[in-house]
């Protein structure tokens, strides 16, 4: 591994020589790491058909995946600054965009992002469209200037470019704020799968995980956490591929599932009408809308209805013990009795729940959309058909639009762009980056009508006494994933008597498909991979936010780089654990919506950097005081119509004005209004203040320029 | 430092294709989303507009994307912007690199182009039926 390992001499940009050598060297090491895992996994199903057990497997896949990243870490260890904040500026194209793939595709990509499309149909698109587009704005508007920059972070850029300590400073605040709420789900994600991989309580799982990010991140930096994430963009999209082709082939006898499931589609939108008029759903539908009705009768009078439920009751009690019935009806019995709710408060806030929990199980399809259908509601119906359409549809433009904008201003996908050798590179490097993570957003909606297809065709109509042993092992590891109950007595499944969570369509899939459990613990360890690579970039992200831009370019510019490095180390540290014992309080309490969350991160980071960013280069009269005022203003309206109008957030800051949504816009999609309101501000001010001095107006031709004769700048900093 | 009308020219034409890329991105993401309900005919199965949702915008992004880097590289070197390439005395493994494309580089090119020729007609000999019969 000499090409990871090998340390340059002075520290600074690579010796352009050999350049060709060190990416030649890449490629053979990659080449032989993919074979050597393909070689891996082979060897693991074949000790599985010699008998062994499925808890080995998950901890082998655990504690190889995981020694393998470390191994990574240890073998590019690093002191040096350019080698620790940028992987030493010599990270090729292609690679640079694999490790781009693996930084951005999260534990959300990975697992959630298909189970959303099967839950959402179309609506589930937005997150497509909005996850990849936006590497168009990267592509056109930063990378290849930011790249000419040339420093380490993205405080730096608004540092420079806004004179003074004052921008830096906050967007040091939006980096951290982003980039810690985003850390925190993906250690939570980390938590979950090495629970479900290995069986370990939850707490163990999360530093286990932990350990792995901090023995890359720790010791080699940007440097360490590049070459991992290539080696986990390489576990990811295979542990993603492998189960999809399987169900396409079975399904369609083609292998290549995005080409052809058009026509499974089709067959799901035709089974969907026949289920729709299926008189055996109707029946459980009539079945949740009577308990949904009595339940709304007993709300009518909660106190009548709480005494006749308290003393019916406590009869049947009495008249079980008199009539000296076995111990356990006695049992159920006393629990029945304890179960009802203590006060007329607790009654009707239980039944509340109830009714709105059955009439949920009452809508047809399982209320799930028709998976075809674009939009909700009717243009050409009733006037709430006609405003159902256009909130949904100004919804999905408005969270396509926040996801998109939001990309192109996470500071852990900018500063990728820094590690590339050159200008021209960085703007390839756009390219590959979206084309790896192409490979698994295409997949993901192939994915999502496969499994439906599968449920809708094969499993719903089944006899309950010859379902797969999937649905009973995956019931039994959280019934909040899957759970089904005979509701109407026939002893055949239907659709509506089903529960189904999202995050289960991709861990069950290769059992879906009937493939062997070797399978389904290389998709756990595609998914591990995920979150991991996310959260090294995100607590580098945060740790050199502290050190380099608050630290070294605020407090102490005169730190030597030793010193540097080892402050960014020991933050790193404290960071990560701060992290983990959030994800665990989260996990304990149940108190955020880690969902929303990631969300949220993308509307703070498209209103905070992205109209400061771009107006930084593409407009030389943006001046500082535009840019301060603009950022908070951004941040500020985001963070405004969050917490009037999300749920949890007023619970948190105890907001008790009624939610006024602006045009129906979702809280999740604030930040349509942030960047709007970003831009304007940052223009307006800057037009009443005195334009930026002739160092500016130079700094912003520097970065315009790949190469600028007779430019004497040099912002690239070592 | 003064720019030159070169300069000047170089950072128009960046802003032109990036207004026309930009404009191409809004309309496939944006317009084609907002009339989604009425681009539903059959596009290989899939309703349009679903289809463009899940991969025809896919497509877009990246054919954007790759453009752009290309276009630029070209614009690049005609303003005399380029960054300064590298030459092409490298090392390859040890070899200083033309040394080793002389030694054995083009020697497995050329290997690699008569093989593709003998396969290439192979198949066009089948499909345009010209093809010798053979028993195997």
């Amino acid at each position: 591994m000499a090409g990871l390992a090998g340390e340059t001499s002075g520290g600074g940009a690579f010796d352009a020589k050999s350049t060709a050598a060190f990416k030649a060297g890449l490629n053979r090491i990659y080449g032989f790491y993919t074979g050597g895992f393909i070689a891996f996994v082979a060897i693991l199903a074949i000790l599985e058909q010699m008998g062994m057990s499925r808890g080995t497997i998950g901890i082998v896949f655990l504690l190889a995946t995981v020694a393998l990243y470390a191994g990574i870490g240890i073998m590019s260890r690093t002191n040096d600054a350019a080698e620790y904040y940028v992987a030493g500026r010599r990270v090729p194209a292609i690679y640079n965009g694999m490790a781009t793939g693996a930084d951005w595709m999260s534990a959300a990509s990975f697992i959630g992002m298909a189970g959303t499309l099967y839950l959402q149909g179309y609506g589930g698109l937005a997150f497509i469209m909005g996850w990849t587009g936006g590497y168009c704005l990267v592509a056109l508007f930063l990378a290849p200037f930011l790249r000419k920059f040339g420093q380490f972070t993205i405080p730096d850029f608004l540092g420079a470019r806004y004179e003074g300590n004052l921008p830096r400073f906050i967007g040091i605040l939006i980096a951290i704020i982003c980039s810690f709420v985003y850390v925190v789900a993906q250690i939570y994600g980390v938590g979950l799968i090495t629970t479900r991989l290995s069986g370990l309580a939850f707490e163990i799982g999360i530093f286990v995980g932990l350990g792995g990010i901090l023995v890359c991140s720790f010791l080699g930096g940007m440097r360490a956490v590049t070459w991992t994430q290539v080696a986990q963009y390489i576990i990811l999209i295979i542990a993603y591929l492998i189960p999809v082709v399987w169900l396409s082939v079975k399904q369609t006898s083609v292998p290549v599932p995005q080409l052809v499931y058009g026509y499974q589609l089709e067959k799901v939108t035709e089974k969907e009408k026949a289920l729709r008029e299926d008189p055996k759903e109707k029946e459980v539908i009539g079945v949740f809308k009577a308990q949904a009705d009595a339940l709304g009768e007993k709300l009518k009078d909660v106190k009548a209805a709480l005494e006749a439920d308290r003393s019916a009751a406590t009869k049947r009690v009495e008249d079980l013990k008199t009539a000296n019935a076995p111990a356990d009806q006695i049992a159920a019995a006393e629990k029945a009795l304890a179960a009802v709710p203590k006060d007329e408060a607790a009654a009707k806030d239980t039944w509340t729940k109830a009714k709105a929990a059955a009439e949920a199980r009452a809508r047809p399809l399982a209320g799930l959309p028709a998976h075809a259908q674009v939009f909700a509601g009717d243009p050409k119906g009733d006037q709430k058909a006609q405003d159902t359409f256009d909130t949904s549809r100004r919804n999905f433009l408005a969270l396509v639009f926040c996801l998109m904008v939001g990309t192109a201003a996470l500071p852990h996908i900018l500063m990728r762009y820094y590690t590339t050798p050159s200008v021209r590179e960085a703007r390839e490097s756009v390219g590959w980056s979206l084309f790896f993570i192409f490979l698994l957003y295409f997949t993901a909606p192939a994915l999502a009508v496969l499994v439906k297809y599968e449920i809708f065709h094969v499993l719903v109509g089944t006899p309950f006494d010859q379902l797969p042993a999937w649905v009973g092992s995956w019931a039994k590891v959280d019934p909040a994933l899957l759970s089904v109950t005979d509701v109407n007595k026939d002893g055949i499944l239907q659709l509506q008597e089903m529960r189904i969570g999202g995050d289960i369509i991709v861990l069950a899939t290769p059992e879906i498909g009937g493939l062997p459990y070797v399978i389904s613990g290389l998709v756990a360890a595609g998914g591990l991979a995920a979150a991991l690579s996310t959260a090294d970039g995100l607590l580098l992200t945060i740790a050199n936010a502290l050190s380099h831009d608050l630290y070294y370019k605020m407090i102490d510019p005169n730190a030597t780089t030793s010193r540097r490095v080892a402050i960014s180390k020991a933050l790193l540290l404290v960071v990560a654990v701060l992290a983990a014992w959030t994800a665990w309080h989260v996990q304990v309490s149940k108190l955020a919506d880690i969902l929303f969350l990631v969300s949220a991160a993308f509307s703070f980071a498209a209103a905070g950097f992205f109209p400061a960013l771009v107006l930084g280069i593409f407009w030389k009269r943006a001046t500082k005081w535009g840019a301060v005022l603009g950022m908070l203003a951004g941040f500020g309206t985001t963070a405004y119509y969050m917490i009037m109008n999300h749920p949890w957030m007023r619970t948190v800051f105890s907001v008790d004005s009624p939610v006024s949504l602006w045009g129906g816009i979702l809280p999740i999609s604030a930040g349509v209004f942030g960047v709007p309101v970003g831009f304007a501000v940052i223009i307006l001010v800057s037009l009443l203040t005195p334009a930026p001095g002739r160092d500016v107006q130079e700094l912003v031709e520097h970065v315009r320029y790949p190469s600028l004769k007779g430019d004497t700048l040099n912002t690239e900093a070592t | 430092m003064q720019l030159s009308d070169s300069h000047e020219q170089y950072w128009q034409k960046n802003l032109n294709i990036t207004a026309v890329l930009l404009a191409t991105w809004f309309v496939v993401t944006f317009v084609v989303a907002y009339f989604g309900r009425d681009l539903t005919f059959t596009f290989f199965g899939w309703p349009f507009s679903f289809w463009m949702g899940a991969q025809g915008s896919l497509v877009v992004y990246v054919v954007i994307i790759v453009y752009y880097a290309v276009y630029m590289g070209r614009l690049d070197e005609e303003h005399g912007v380029a960054e300064d390439l590298e030459d092409l005395t490298f090392t390859f493994f040890g070899w200083p690199f033309s040394f080793w494309m002389g030694a054995q580089g083009s020697l497995v090119v050329y290997v690699v182009i008569i093989v593709y020729y003998a396969v290439y007609m192979g198949r066009l000999d089948e499909e345009h039926g010209v093809a010798e019969d053979l028993e195997d």
